[in-house]
């Protein structure tokens, strides 16, 4: 009692002091203030402070906009510097070039092919149809485009068994008019969507009030949950919401804060185990945060995040937590059965609000179906969209779309049917462990490395000795279709059931050894073709000019102009 | 001379009127410090600064307030405890009605741990079939399909299967499903009249192909210093504008239509127009009513503003584009209009393509640019998609491809000559019934009918109770029929024409008799004022899609609420 009543009376007289000095300032200050306007009359005190404060607010608002101050400042001098007249034209000059080289090798057609710019006056009959189909499909049969069934291609096509193809192609005809936008007209299709769902919740081990929607697509599927977590942030009255991401998410997470008026905030990996930082996302939580994001696995190194970590952090600080398990979803939740057991990642962790998986990747459906899950309706219905006044009726509509392919949703329910679970782990411990085997041997290679430790399906080649890009023109060469990566440079092969072919992985790794040997040679050789513009395209500092010739591909996909072919680019710089 | 004099009279009062208030203000601050003066003066602007961000907001003030309102309504103890036990109620009916399954039928809940051969996959489909009660082949439905002839049904499965594993994603890997998507939307321009600039893309349906014209326009508007752009529609427009304001952080305004002709108020229009205007929208035709809106009015409107115009041709945009071969000219609507600088239009409507494809067309390539998304740092490479989706169904495209080829121009303006004089009889034959007409002057395939002497909705369930599954619409109170291939079956319209005399008839003995069942839902669901209620019961109806507990069947609902 006595030594705190001293401690008491000691703190008090301290505080005491400090508060008398801080009076004194401020009588200081207000003299200080005084004697500088004495000269001014009132008005003129009134008016200059109402100009500063004015003039303070717009300062305040154009420093802290949702796109930081630097990154708009950078924008602005490269938009300067084109505009110089001798410099902007002649980046101008070297940009229409790129382009003009990229439609020339994108779009080229065989000899004597032409392109259909208007309706035929009268229709082809069946059998003229089909048979223009067969030249269209020649175009994929080129010495430059490996087939893709063949498994030497990662990623893009998961399986495409025949009896599996014959069958959700019969299906798809079942139901091809149907539309689940219709639940009154077309109940089947309702019910097959709501059975998706259901059974997919089982599969992440989510609770009775788990629930979902099929969605179109992996993207989808990110931008509804990103959708609902954002509505859910201005709800509780945040103005800018922001989603804290790792650096290695999917692009589809741009796309989402692009769309929805959000700012995405991308957490740095650790840079040995390409894991996302868990402490550097901690710091990064602040008031304007709207969700939590892990990948399982992300897609460019094929890790997976520290679900649990992150999920702590999510429960910590009331946050929800979205797990992207699109790429692999139906491969990590049959990894335990397969005897490949992974750290919990699904609604078995406390945290969890939302995962995204999808059926047409290794749920093995065909494309155009994914599953947003969430562990309890609450979230689902911020994901929702109703217009109550519309004149054509109440509108109400669970995803982006408002019509929907239910001979899609049909082929996909029947793929899960056909599969069953033992088909699912079948496949599954035939794929990782090919993945493992992969990793495994390249690991032994001298001169290049895998990152990280892939658990799942996806393993990414690096390398400190040479350009890695090197050994991806020497692969594509080869006939292997990689994926190429930036930020640090690698490459990844992305294991499907194709790759699980008798001799597949073996020719893979054998490839990859003989010509990392030649490569090794002359390690510090120059990379040319495709391999040195992946390598340019990351040095650019001006990033609004790879934008500019991003643009520039996609419209070279919708050109319907004969160029005169000269040289090939094997591009595949896109990914799922 | 005498100008300037009286100018300088008016200069001298402003000066004697300032030096007055100078005054004023010096003397009413004279027993204060400069120090309080700055604080006060300082405090007063950041209030009137605040005050202004809280009134002047994208939601207005009233709707704002409207809205809290009704939020501490629903708080106050007893009240809400009743309006949230009535909210429970209906779900509750709802997901009894909408999800009843046949007697000994369940739900599948986790996959089996075998995998089901494929005979047995096909045994369980037949189960899953026999859950449709409406017969659409029949042509008793408004919409919904629009065509399904048996050749037509096998060559699109056929050229699915060839494709099904395909994905335009990858065009290196999947070159001819490339080619198939620039065709189609190359073929879609030539349609309508887009120059050799025209272009577009191909997407998943309608509502995509709205939302991608308003990503791009906000994006244009961005680039111009607007923060709030806003959307100037139609009332009558898609509901996939008010997604697109909602998901995009855009405003919609809703420029209320001509009540007569049901078509757009121009003047209206061009009084809405300020600087945050980010686009302009007509329809052609529009969905309520199936009324052409005045395209060529408002994209002079566009030109004169230099504002985008978009016209929203989803619904109709394969039957208006044959419309005059087939005999039955229309005002121009499309890229020969100066000034209309995108146009959607559904493959998967009166395309007759299988669901899931639908084309949004751009007067210029340096529009399109802007619907484009580009990651150019994403680890995973350079990442660059034309529209919403990443991966994509390269068999729907290539079937949607196959369906054009096939059609053929003679296909379409064939069809679209049966469907349009189908509609005409239906609109001829319907203002000729005493008690009901129809709204506007409907030039392509949807009639719309409206009453004023007794309620819409007892017709519409006399219509439900005869098979018939039409559109009911609000705000006004009508119900629409969109002719199909499938209602130009012989007997069809005439059969649905004499439905509708026999039906009126009978009401009109007793006009004011009371609307019961799931006419009266629709005429309370218009008459509600707290709108928060109707989008928690669509929410509830939302989740009951999903359900997979089997609920006892009591009573049927025939609602169709939606549409395309």
């Amino acid at each position: 009692m006595h030594t705190t009543d001293l401690l008491q009376h000691y703190n008090l007289s301290a505080l005491e002091v400090y508060k008398e000095m801080l009076l004194l300032y401020l009588e200081e200050g207000r003299q200080q203030v005084n004697s500088h306007c004495s000269h001014l009359e009132p008005w003129q005190i009134i008016g200059a402070t109402f100009l500063t404060t004015l003039g303070a607010v717009w300062v305040k608002g154009f420093l802290f906009q949702q796109e930081s101050l630097t990154s708009r400042i950078k924008k602005q001098c490269f938009r300067l510097i084109r505009k110089i007249p001798f410099v902007g034209a002649a980046i101008q000059s070297q940009l229409n070039k790129a382009l003009d080289d990229m439609s020339a090798s994108l779009c080229t057609l065989k000899e004597g092919m032409s392109y259909t710019k208007e309706l035929p006056s009268k229709g082809l009959s069946q059998s003229q149809v089909m048979d223009k189909i067969k030249e269209y499909e020649t175009l994929s049969k080129s010495s430059f485009i490996p087939e893709p069934l063949k498994g030497c291609v990662s990623g893009a096509v998961y399986w495409c068994d025949e009896t599996l193809t014959k069958l959700l192609v019969k299906v798809y005809g079942e139901f091809a008019w149907s539309n689940p936008l219709h639940p009154d007209i077309f109940p089947g299709v309702r019910k097959m969507e709501a059975e998706v769902v259901r059974m997919t919740c089982a599969l992440f081990h989510g609770g009775p009030n788990s629930c979902g929607t099929v969605t179109s697509g992996g993207t989808e599927s990110i931008l509804m949950a990103c959708k609902a977590y954002r509505d859910m942030a201005h709800e509780r009255g945040v103005k800018y919401p922001e989603i804290l991401a790792p650096v290695s998410v999917h692009a589809a997470f741009d796309k989402a804060a692009h769309y929805f008026g959000m700012k995405l905030v991308h957490i740095p990996l650790d840079k040995k185990t390409m894991k996302v930082d868990v402490k550097a996302m901690r710091k990064a939580i602040n008031k304007n945060t709207a969700m939590l994001v892990c990948s399982a696995p992300q897609f460019p190194h094929g890790i997976m995040d520290p679900v649990e970590e992150v999920a702590k952090l999510a429960v910590r600080y009331k946050l929800p937590l979205h797990v992207d398990a699109c790429l692999g979803g139906f491969l990590i939740v049959f990894m335990e059965k397969a005897g490949y057991p992974l750290a919990p990642f699904d609604f078995r962790v406390k945290g969890v609000t939302s995962i995204s998986a999808d059926t047409h990747k290794y749920g093995y459906a065909p494309k155009g179906s994914s599953v947003i899950l969430y562990s309890d309706k609450k979230y689902r219905q911020y994901q929702y969209f109703v217009a109550p006044d519309w004149q054509g009726g109440i509108y109400a509509s669970p995803s982006v779309a408002g019509s929907r392919p239910g001979g899609i949703i049909a082929a996909c329910w029947a793929t899960m049917m056909h599969m069953g679970e033992n088909g699912y782990v079948d496949a599954t411990r035939k794929i990782v462990s090919t993945a493992r085997k992969i990793k495994t041997e390249i690991n032994k290679i001298k001169g290049v490395f895998v990152f990280g430790d892939p658990e799942v399906s996806v393993v990414a080649i690096g390398s400190d000795v040479f350009d890695i890009f090197h050994l991806s023109n020497a692969l594509t060469s080869k006939g292997w279709n990689l994926n190429t990566l930036q930020y640090p440079s690698s490459i990844h092969i992305c294991c499907t059931v194709l790759h699980t072919q008798p001799g597949v992985a073996d020719h893979f790794i054998r490839d990859v050894k003989e010509q990392v040997a030649i490569i090794m040679k002359n390690p510090k050789e120059k990379t040319t073709g495709m391999g040195a513009i992946y390598g340019m395209a990351q040095s650019i500092p001006d990033r609004s000019m790879v934008t500019e010739i991003s643009r520039g591909f996609l419209d070279c996909l919708y050109s319907t102009e004969v160029t005169p072919s000269t040289s090939h680019m094997n591009g595949n710089g896109k990914a799922h």
